[in-house]
């Protein structure tokens, strides 16, 4: 009983742990959708770019995950930029398919281009300064898992922060909301879906980085935590900020707790009941609008 | 002349909706635009605002062209418009939404004073001011639409079917509401269906049908002219 | 005058213009003309054989070293090579004049439909006039039953779930051992172990990925090690793209088994193998299947791979004992820059078989094909893999000279230490504790 207790425990801090990364993935997804009305099939790729740029600082320069994540930050947030300018300016006059399938084109290049450049192999981040465990009372916390919850939440508060409390933020928001009303305020809506597109695609990256302190890095990586991502932000209501961050943490809990208890075999069809539990009660999701 | 504008058309996906529209707006004036729905008015306001690009003519406020402008663009040149069905930001507070309106001003302090004379003018969203912009009434939402508007410091203000969905007792009191924002200075252009209450309200008066402007003239003489009495005022 | 002098320029320009067209309208038709002769000429020389792998999706860099393989097991067929396999010292095939051989692959993505739709195109579209793969059982499943109805042979040397020959299907051919051998391998080799290292093996959890392939494997791993009298407390199946196992290894760590008995793919392979370390989890020994024998497993996780326990269906240790294997592995290092692995090696005798029984069969008709098959016998020594040869059982057809050899990974590199008289290092065990390393 006391070591099922303990069991427990484990599984509740592990699950705990990987779902606040994957909040910050679905913020990224939600922020997007959000705004633009988008969805970003090639969300999962992002988080692929942000862990490949973080091996190579960490191969090719010798810095750290944890040092490189400031520059990576930076880098997929000019690369989100870029693409909403190259690409997803384009279709958002356009009809619904054609928004949908350039982002999903996207994800298919991406793929193919990481395929291409570094080779399908997969790589792994030996020893970084996050690496090891902690044991406290027979409970392992792996401390590249904390580090990366740790900071999933700072990055996932800033940019709470960033978006409910500053006046770009505000303004953001409008235009999920309105988007002629917002234009009719004044705000710059071209400028602002690019920021967002870009802090979106940010946020994913930087869990990428997060993650490539101990997930392995391969071109198709991305598409696991798409799919989580989709399913988080569908299960928190989409374009809801607060909604993708429970959300998170419900999918990480269920994943792991709930694969304990029942069966792993079936710990993402426990997260899609929960998704399907919560749809059922309020269709637009825990926090949807 | 305050606003020009000049034989503009405007098609949605090649179907016309504004053909050959010209009108203009003095300094200080109420000028209404009547018509039946769906002759375009509210397609003369979101061209103006920038929100539709017109295909041909030209548009010019305060002696610059704008035609050819962003919204946001439009916005900072002192065009503020407040769209029809309010158009609010529902679930940010109403101070928030106040805020917005206020979103091209850089001057602190100016923002502020703006915030406190339209807390005074509708003391019921001070009151709220915490409040989701989407719990309130409709008469309510109405006034922190035109709030909103009014926190841009435009020179001029341009309202969409401002009693629309509203009591009779309310519509009145917006009419009041306009009337009092004319009279400290603010030039208006008001998109109407509440016909009579517009004619009485304005200086002057364009009557749009079907994408064309078929007749204009003072508010008074309007009033009296066969074809408004029978077409809209039903007399 | 001056305008007559210019009407006749006129008129010669136009009708240089005219000449200039029907010369240039006739090059055009000669060109395609030579072009169809050549491309009939051609089509008479080229035999295509299609092969359906992943070669997107998450096994994408193993199936790259599979395609490699089919492409050195073709090149070797088409050009001269001085090594001692059938084919390479001739050009293309003997039997049918020295026909060329042309690999053409399918993407299966990993996705049955798909690969169904690959050996499809592939034979109807392509006229390939057999096909190899398809690497993941639930795969070769679906793209084996399109190449039953079309009635052209299938030769898998990559699957090993053992419902695939329990099917009896006239077209399908395994080269490779099937998991059942697995299963019985490994029985094998820990009651060995017991004899050797006197360890008291009682009990033990199994743990798969929910596909087509763990399942089965896990089937035979339960029925092999309950027949020989051990205890199966636990059969866990898990799903294959998981980005987290930590629930899976508390539900081990909770059953308490001596061994634990794995059946992954890479992907999963590396995340299991971080959080037993993260986790502390001490068995008395990991035995498990593919994932660890990936080619990117050791480059992934480095010197937490050490001392686990894996399979192979191919022994660099083969290199000394013939020498054709040595070269092949040469051979395939210039070329490609990387070193052979076990998928390659796996790859390669799916094309030269196909290969020989064209030869035999004198004839790409499927018929004769399928006689010629059923036909073959070829010793151990003309392969580079450690199969004891290659003949098909007459009403499974399944290679019943085929075996997996156990390889423990030692300095990050893998050493063979079963069947004993392929072992090349003495095997570690019990397992070395995570912290006392």
């Amino acid at each position: 009983m006391e070591q099922l207790g303990k069991l427990l425990i484990q599984m509740i801090i592990s699950g705990v742990m990987m779902g606040f990364v994957f909040s910050l993935i679905a913020m990224g997804l939600t922020i997007i959708w959000g705004v633009m009305n988008i969805i970003n099939f090639a969300h999962g790729e992002f988080l692929m770019i942000g862990m490949f740029f973080s091996f190579f600082f960490f191969k090719y320069v010798s810095i750290d995950p944890l040092f490189s994540l400031p520059m990576v930050a930076v880098l997929l947030f000019i690369i989100g930029f870029i693409t909403y300018h190259l690409l997803i300016k384009k279709v958002l006059q356009g009809p619904v398919l054609a928004q949908l399938v350039v982002t999903f084109g996207l994800s298919i290049f991406l793929v193919n281009l990481a395929v291409f450049l570094w080779s399908a192999d997969y790589r792994m981040i030996e020893n970084p300064i996050a690496s090891g465990k902690i044991s406290l009372a027979g409970i392992a916390v792996s401390i590249p898992e904390l580090v990366a919850s740790i900071g999933s939440m700072i990055i996932g508060a800033a940019v709470y922060w960033f978006i409910k409390r500053t006046k770009t933020g505000m303004a953001i928001q409008a235009i999920s909301m309105d988007k002629d009303a917002a234009a009719i305020m004044g705000i710059n809506t071209d400028r602002l879906n690019a920021v967002s597109f870009a802090v979106g695609v940010m946020c994913v990256g930087v869990a990428g980085a997060l993650l490539s302190n101990f997930y392995y890095v391969f071109p198709e990586v991305g598409s696991f935590f798409g799919v989580i991502a989709f399913a988080t932000v569908a299960l928190g209501g989409f374009g809801s900020i607060e909604g993708a961050m429970i959300a998170g943490v419900i999918v990480g809990l269920a994943e792991i707790v709930g694969g304990f208890l029942l069966a792993p075999a079936y710990k993402y069809a426990i997260v899609f009941a929960i998704y399907l539990a919560v749809v059922l009660i309020k269709p637009t999701g825990l926090k949807g609008w | 002349m305050m606003l020009e504008v000049r034989d503009i058309t405007v098609d949605y996906d090649g179907v016309v909706a504004l053909e050959g529209v010209s009108f203009s707006v003095e300094r200080g004036e109420v000028v209404s635009i009547i018509g039946p729905n769906g002759a375009g008015k509210s397609t003369i306001l979101r061209t103006i605002s920038g929100l539709l690009r017109a295909k041909s003519g030209s548009i010019s406020f305060k002696g610059k062209e704008i035609h050819n402008l962003p919204p946001y663009r439009v916005v900072e040149h002192g065009i503020a418009h407040t769209m029809e069905g309010r158009r609010l930001f529902g679930l940010l507070s109403i101070e928030k939404n106040l805020l917005l309106g206020a979103y091209t001003q850089k001057n602190k302090s100016s923002i502020h004073n703006k915030l406190e004379e339209i807390y005074a003018l509708f003391p019921i969203l001070k009151e709220r001011r915490k409040q989701l912009a989407q719990t309130l009434s409709g008469g309510e939402q109405q006034m922190l639409a035109v709030g909103r508007s009014l926190m841009a410091q435009p020179d001029l203000l341009m309202l969409d079917e401002p009693s629309l969905g509203l009591s009779p007792v309310l519509v009145k009191k917006i009419f009041e509401t306009v009337k009092d924002i004319n009279q400290k200075g603010m030039t208006l252009l008001l998109v109407e269906q509440n016909v009579r209450e517009a004619l009485e309200l304005c200086n002057r008066a364009y009557v749009l049908q079907t994408g064309r402007i078929v007749t204009q003239g003072s508010g008074k003489e309007l009033l009296s002219s066969d074809l408004i009495r029978k077409a809209y005022l039903g007399i | 005058m001056i305008e007559k002098r210019t009407e006749i320029s006129e008129r010669r320009r136009t009708m240089f213009k005219v000449k200039e067209r029907v010369f240039s309208v006739l090059v055009f038709t000669v060109v395609i003309c030579l072009c169809a002769v050549s491309l009939s000429l051609g089509q008479e020389k080229v035999v295509k054989i299609g092969a359906i792998y992943p070669l997107t999706g998450n096994l994408a860099s193993t199936a790259m070293s599979s395609k490699r393989g089919l492409e050195l097991a073709a090149d070797i067929v088409n050009n001269y090579y001085d090594l001692d396999i059938p084919f390479a010292r001739t050009k293309g095939i003997p039997g049918l004049n020295g026909a060329q051989v042309k690999i053409i692959i399918g993407d299966s993505r990993g996705d049955p439909k798909v690969g169904m739709g690959e050996a499809e195109r592939l034979i109807k579209s392509e006229g390939c006039v057999g096909l190899v793969g398809a690497y993941q059982s639930s795969v070769t499943k679906t793209a084996s039953q399109v190449a039953e109805r079309y009635g052209v042979p299938f030769l898998n040397s990559d699957s090993s779930s053992y419902a695939l020959t329990a099917r009896g299907f006239k077209w399908y051919f395994r080269l490779c051992p099937s998991n059942e051998t697995w299963a019985q391998n490994l029985v094998s080799f820990i009651k060995q172990v017991e004899k050797e290292k006197k360890a008291t093996i009682k009990t033990l959890v199994i743990l798969h990925e929910d596909t087509e392939w763990g399942a089965s494997s896990a089937d035979m791993q339960k029925k092999y090690f309950t027949q020989a009298g051990y205890k199966v407390l636990d059969v866990i199946a898990y799903p294959a793209g998981a980005t987290d196992v930590n629930s899976e290894v508390l539900r081990v760590m909770k059953a308490k088994p001596d061994i634990l008995v794995m059946n992954n793919y890479i992907t999963d392979g590396i995340l299991y193998t971080r959080t037993f370390k993260t986790l502390n989890y001490n068995p008395q020994h990991f035995l498990t299947w593919c994932g660890c024998s990936e080619p990117g497993y050791i480059p992934a996780v480095g010197k937490d791979g050490n001392y686990f326990f894996s399979y192979s269906e191919f022994a660099p240790e083969l290199a000394q004992k013939r020498a054709v294997v040595k070269q092949i592995m040469e051979l395939y290092k210039k070329k490609y820059g990387e070193n052979i692995n076990e998928n390659t090696v796996r790859a390669i005798p799916a094309v030269l078989l196909m290969v020989d029984a064209i030869n035999r069969a004198k004839s790409t008709d499927p018929a004769k094909m399928h006689k010629a098959l059923m036909e073959t016998d070829i010793p151990a020594d003309q392969l580079i893999s450690p199969w004891a040869g290659i003949k098909f059982d007459p009403k499974t057809h399944q290679n019943i000279y085929a075996r997996y050899v156990i390889v423990q990974i030692l300095n990050q590199a893998y050493k063979c230490v079963w069947p004993p008289e392929l072992a090349s290092a003495k095997y570690v065990w019990p397992w070395p504790e995570w912290n006392k390393r």
